[in-house]
Order: structure tokens, then sequence, then C-alpha cells
């Protein structure tokens, strides 16, 4: 259980990474 | 950012039905992919850490590699939902800024829009925006300046920005696939409490106590179904096998069925079968004899 939350988290940051990556607005990402 | 806060809502959105643990359920293919192409461009164009003249010349480079990676991750991951939205964005973005040599354009104004003037700063004879992949050119000079960061979130709002289509598509598109994943009808271990197993998908029940043999018979019936109609249609053989989780989505299985499919991991079917029934032995029969032996 404990890794599948851990798991989570890391799908979680990876769709945030990929809207920073791929998104291009001006300005400060975070 | 408030790209981001959007994701960040529409989990919220969805941990009103689910758990955030169900996006360790998704079968997401190449997960570091998307980490290194951000932490790439941060180092490399957001936050040059080579020096302004350096970045200025190979930004362009981490960009095309970057955006490549990303391509090939939502191509890998095309049957998710949103991944497609997502891809057109990228791909969206990707045009405009080869177009305009490989940083995002933004005019002086939409800058101006978004109180963002002070961000402007030199490298090699060209004006960035720093924190970000924007270059600024006059209006005239943009190519494809539908397609730039024309639209803004003016000053004095929050997270004010000026951003392209591109950016509302990707967002949109990460927030209906976290919405989507979160909100599924929770999977794992705690759906083989009655509430979030067999009695909301119909009684079948799966692991949830009931487990005498005519229950474990229907459960091996609707897996052989499932092996069944894997080996009559290739295109179901391959998306069992890419993503198990979505391939059944519409089959009536119950919760715990549902996780157990998801977590499966094969290259074939052979193997794919070998590990269901390996299930169904370590997880079916060793759930159910405890509360009917």
């Amino acid at each position: 259980m404990k890794r599948a939350g851990w798991r989570a988290v890391y799908v979680l940051l990876s769709i945030i990474a990929l809207v920073l990556a791929a998104g291009a607005p001006e300005g400060l990402p975070w | 950012m408030f790209l981001v806060v959007a994701v960040l809502l529409a989990m919220a959105l969805g941990l009103q039905k689910g758990h955030l643990r169900n996006l360790a359920d998704v079968p997401l293919r190449g997960v570091w992919i998307p980490l290194v192409a951000f932490t790439a461009q941060a180092a490399l164009v957001h936050f040059p850490i080579l020096g302004p003249s350096t970045s200025a010349r190979i930004g362009p480079l981490v960009i095309v590699a970057s955006y490549g990676a990303i391509v090939a991750f939502l191509t890998a991951n095309r049957r998710l939902p949103g991944a497609g939205l997502a891809a057109l964005g990228t791909c969206l973005n990707l045009t405009v800024m080869l177009a305009n040599g490989g940083y995002m354009p933004v005019t002086a104004a939409a800058l101006a829009r978004s109180g963002h003037l002070d961000r402007q700063v030199m490298r090699e004879g060209n004006v960035y925006v720093y924190g970000s992949k924007d270059a600024v050119l006059s209006e005239p000079a943009i190519r494809l300046g539908f397609l730039g960061d024309a639209l803004s979130l003016p000053s004095p709002i929050p997270l004010a920005a000026s951003f392209s289509i591109g950016d509302l598509l990707i967002s949109a598109g990460a927030s209906v696939f976290v919405y989507q994943a979160v909100s599924r009808p929770r999977v794992g271990n705690e759906a083989t409490s009655p509430r979030a197993g067999g009695s909301r998908k119909g009684g079948s029940g799966g692991f949830e106590g009931r487990g005498d043999h005519r229950r474990m018979a229907m459960y091996a019936d609707r897996m052989h179904r499932l092996i069944g109609r894997a080996l009559v249609d290739p295109r179901f053989r391959e998306r069992l096998l890419h993503s198990p989780g979505e391939a059944i989505r519409d089959l009536p299985f119950t919760g715990p069925e549902r996780s157990m499919v998801a977590s499966l991991r094969a290259s074939s079917l052979e193997e794919f079968s070998r590990q269901l029934d390996a299930k169904l032995e370590e997880t079916g029969l060793q759930e159910a004899n405890p509360v009917n032996p």
C-alpha cells in the first residue's frame, strides 16, 4: 500500500512536469 | 503556474469521488520522461546554469529535444484519457516555437498586460523572459502569432501570465487525465469491503466476503472470457496488454477484479494468462477462504 502511495505521487509529479515542460506560458512556471 | 493549478483543481474534484492512490493503478509508460524533460529545461532554459550566451545558443536544442521526448511520452500513452489533447497542445507549442527560432514568441504588449515587463533579460542580443521559454519579439516579426503567448491572464489577477492555445490544451488534457484517474471507484485492498466491492457492481462481489465456490467460479469464468476475447480480437489483445485497466473499463468486472487486472504487466497474452491464474490462486482463494472455509 505504501508503495502504491509513492507510485501515485510519482505519477502526479510526472503529470505536473509534463504540463511545465510542454506548456510555455511566460513568467515563472511555479 | 495557473496551468498547474488547473490540474490540481481537477485532482481536488476527482478526490470527491476517488482517491489519490488510484493514480498508482494507471498503466502510464515512461513516467520519468516528463520529469527529465522539465529538469533539463529548468536548468538550461528557464534558469540557465551555463551562462546567458551558452543558454541562448543551446536553448532551442534543449527545447526541441525535450518536446520530442514529451511527444514520444504522449504517443506511448495515447490511449489514456487526455493524452490526445495534451499531444495536440504540445505540437502547437512546438510548431510556433520552431517557426520563431526555438523559443515561444511573446510581445512586449502581452508582457505588459500580465505585468511581467521587468522579467526581460538580454542574451546574445535577443530579449528573453526570465524563468520561461519565451523570447520577446515585435508583433510583425512573429510567425504564427496566434499560436504564441497571445492570450493573457492580466495583472492584477493572481498568477497573471500570457499563454498560448497550446498551453490551454495541455492543461486541459492533463486535467482530464488526473480527474479521470483519481475519480475512478476505489480499487485495490479498500475495495474488498462490500461498499466498494460487489454490491455497487451488481453483487458479484469479488473477494469481499462471500467467497463460496459459485462466486469463485463466476469470477474465473469472467477471467476466462477475458482471455478468450483477447485471443480472437487482436485489437482488444493489444489494449489489454498495453493498458489492461483501460481495456476492461466497459466490461462487467467488480472493483477488486479491475484492480487486479489493471496491476498485471505482461508482454504476451500467455504471460498475461499465467499472471491471471497466479492472481486467481493467491488473491481470490486466499481472501475467500477465511470467510467461507
